[in-house]
């Protein structure tokens, strides 16, 4: 060890307390942005399960969610056990409206279509939006105020932790759904196999148009506990859904344990990238990692590790 | 019998009617690209209410010269391709006389090629000091652009004994233009920049960031960007407790701004031009009555506030008519009248255009404010 960093040991314990300050902040940063992209590929993965839809639209519920808690907890100062679910209510109709227009069972709608079909319907919403609230940038005030929690230096806004409780209980609560109750385990079995489902007495169709419902609430949630840190406007939801698809896509689509960690994986790398590299490069060593995550593990980190279309039958060929 | 009569004279009666408008008066057809959709669209809403409200009262008046003046709107969605289309077909397809228009800076500079390839007088809306300068002889721009504000902003630092600062801007056009002209400037205040990182517009936690402005020596932190870029920023910054005078573009400086982040904006300075606190401006300043004026007709004919963007488009449109009533609608007079203006009081300063200068207003028009219990006040 050179001699001059023994000499002034004050200067190391200085520069090891900034550091951590610096990393307590920069993981801060990433769990709450993480847990707002892990719930946004929640409901992409809900959707994508049941019908093998990918749901731009996804970030719309978002959107709305955080839109109507505007209008209803901040500006008409309902409480809120009134408004939030009041406005989960809203969400799921339009959830379950898009249900009705994208999924058309027995009709042979190629999955491109239906795509377009949930680009349209996401472009749709956040239209609508722009008419029946405006194109300003909206907030309403936190759930437990302003007043930022300290650990050794760094901060993180109360909401903050709202929205990383609500995560952990959202995640949990889906585990406990899709492996104790008889209609998490119907809709698992729909995703595995729907004519099977379907002969074993499953309402496919009404699993599908719970599972809309379900993937609304979710995003609706994630707009009413993200809204007082990130603001929210009528355009922000395909952005979300980009994102959320992209984390949905590096957890490995299909696996809910999948998404929660692509989200996170996703927020880690833009976070640590902007404390240790520089903001400024920040989406690049994002992508950078991503690309080659999916580059080695193409049905991304917890994706099955089945081979599927020409790889099955090259397999078959042996 | 009858109904041929009856035909007759309808065929009689259109054609003496078409004959009769085609020598009514013809309009003067003035192309108006606004960004009308998107997160900014409230800035193009803005603008194109008071072109509306100031055409309709125009053409109550006489219009010009006994000639209507008459507004063609297109979306330009914030999108260099889109602008540049609407702008061609403008020109090509609607055959307009002169350009009001294009709202945001990353708009405005792709179109300029085409406006003097065509030789359309176009006084443009947005900021960036790269619309004028060069001076380009066709276009002319209202708004206060990056150039005055920062050296408003850094004189009134180097006043302050402020010497060493942090930048924060967002990696688009506005962030980039408040950058390189702060970064331009700045020795010639005795500044140093001891900090300088970039965030985007998408970004909703920036702790990280400015977490890293703690361990260097800034005195002060300027932040130039726009829309919620601004409000996200001074929400992390209060958050983390970084204790540095906080300095925001102009952009930042609007009701929403405070709006969104109560408490937090408190003693937040920022350069900006004397629209929003027009009624604490001295009566002697001529800018006072031309802003309340226009804000009260706004309030009354739509029943909601304007915003500063909307007083860009003003200031294009008074501009343009005067040039109008002046040279009428040739181009090359119209153009010539348009560089011509002289001591034109308007919403964002006293315009005098020249050969060498298509800005036209002055460091004088822009004012230091300080956010305090909900409002801006004038700072000195």
């Amino acid at each position: 060890m050179p001699q001059d960093m023994v000499a002034s040991p004050g200067f190391i314990s200085h520069g090891i307390t900034t550091m951590i300050t610096d990393i307590i902040q920069a993981i801060f940063a990433a769990l709450s942005v993480g847990s707002m992209y892990a719930l946004v590929a929640l409901g992409v993965t809900l959707i994508y399960n049941s019908t093998n839809i990918i749901n731009f639209a996804q970030g719309e519920f978002v959107m709305l969610g955080g839109m109507t808690m505007v209008t209803l907890y901040g500006q008409l100062k309902w409480p809120l056990y009134l408004s939030i679910p009041a406005t989960i209510a809203i969400t799921v109709l339009v959830g379950m409206g898009l249900m009705k227009v994208s999924y058309r069972p027995g009709k042979s709608t190629s999955l491109i279509t239906v795509l377009i079909i949930t680009i349209g319907a996401s472009l749709f919403i956040s239209g609508s939006a722009l008419h029946i609230w405006d194109a300003d940038i909206h907030r309403f005030e936190p759930f437990s105020g302003e007043i930022p929690l300290k650990l050794l230096g760094a901060a993180i806004a109360p909401q903050s932790l709202w929205i990383i409780g609500l995560t952990v209980l959202v995640v949990v609560l889906l585990v406990v759904y899709f492996q104790f109750t008889i209609y998490g385990k119907a809709m698992k079995a729909c995703a595995l196999d729907r004519t099977a489902a379907s002969m074993l007495g499953i309402r496919v169709k009404n699993m599908v148009l719970l599972s809309f419902a379900m993937s609304a609430a979710l995003g609706c949630v994630a707009g009413i506990i993200m809204t007082p840190l990130t603001m929210v406007d009528y355009n922000g939801g395909m952005l979300l859904a980009i994102k959320g698809f992209s984390a949905a896509m590096l957890g490995g689509m299909g696996s809910f344990v999948g998404a929660v960690i692509g989200g996170f994986v996703f927020s880690f790398l833009e976070s640590f990238a902007a404390t240790f590299v520089t903001s400024r490069l920040k989406e690049l060593v994002t992508f950078i990692v991503i690309i080659n995550v999916l580059l080695f593990l193409p049905r991304g980190i917890m994706g099955p590790r089945v081979k599927e279309g020409l790889e099955q039958e090259e397999v078959l060929g042996d | 019998m009858r109904k041929q009569v009856v035909i007759l004279l309808v065929i009689l009666l259109s054609v003496t009617l078409y004959t009769f408008s085609a020598h009514a008066a013809e309009p003067i057809r003035i192309g108006s690209p606004l960004l009308l959709s998107g997160t900014g669209a409230y800035v193009g809403g803005a603008e194109k209410d008071t072109l509306e409200m100031m055409a309709a009262d125009l053409n109550k008046a006489g219009g010009i010269n006994g000639r209507p003046i008459e507004f063609i709107f297109y979306d330009e969605e914030g999108k260099p391709d889109v602008a540049v289309s609407m702008v061609k077909r403008l020109i090509q397809k609607d055959k307009v006389s002169a350009i009001v228009g294009i709202s945001t800076s990353w708009t405005a500079l792709p179109i300029i090629p085409i406006v003097e390839k065509d030789e359309i007088p176009t006084i443009i809306l947005a900021a960036a000091i790269k619309i004028v300068d060069p001076v380009k002889k066709w276009v002319f721009k209202t708004p206060a652009d990056d150039r005055i504000v920062t050296s408003k902003l850094l004189s009134y630092m180097q006043s302050q004994g402020i010497k060493r600062i942090a930048l924060m801007s967002t990696q688009d056009g506005f962030g980039d233009g408040g950058r390189s002209e702060i970064t331009a400037q700045a020795p010639s205040f005795g500044i140093s920049i001891v900090f300088d990182d970039k965030y985007t517009m998408q970004d909703t936690d920036i702790t990280p960031t400015l977490s890293k402005i703690k361990k260097t020596d800034a005195q002060a932190v300027i932040n130039w960007s726009s829309q919620r870029a601004p409000i996200i920023l001074t929400m992390n910054y209060r958050q983390i407790g970084l204790d540095l005078p906080l300095y925001q573009s102009h952009a930042a400086f609007s009701k929403d701004f405070l709006d969104a982040t109560g408490k937090n904006s408190e003693g937040v300075k920022t350069a900006a031009m004397k629209f929003y606190g027009a009624e604490k401006l001295p009566d002697s300043d001529p800018q006072k009555k031309v802003i309340l004026g226009y804000q009260e007709a706004y309030k009354k004919k739509y029943g909601k506030e304007t915003n500063q963007f909307g007083g860009c488009a003003l200031d294009g449109f008074n501009i343009l008519v005067a040039a109008l009533k002046k040279a009428g609608d040739d181009k090359n007079k119209l153009r010539d009248a348009i560089e011509q203006t002289k001591g034109y009081v308007g919403i964002h300063g006293v315009f005098n255009y020249s050969p060498t200068d298509h800005g036209g207003i002055s460091k004088d028009s822009i004012l230091m404010y300080q956010a305090a219990g909900g409002t801006w006040n004038i700072i000195k």
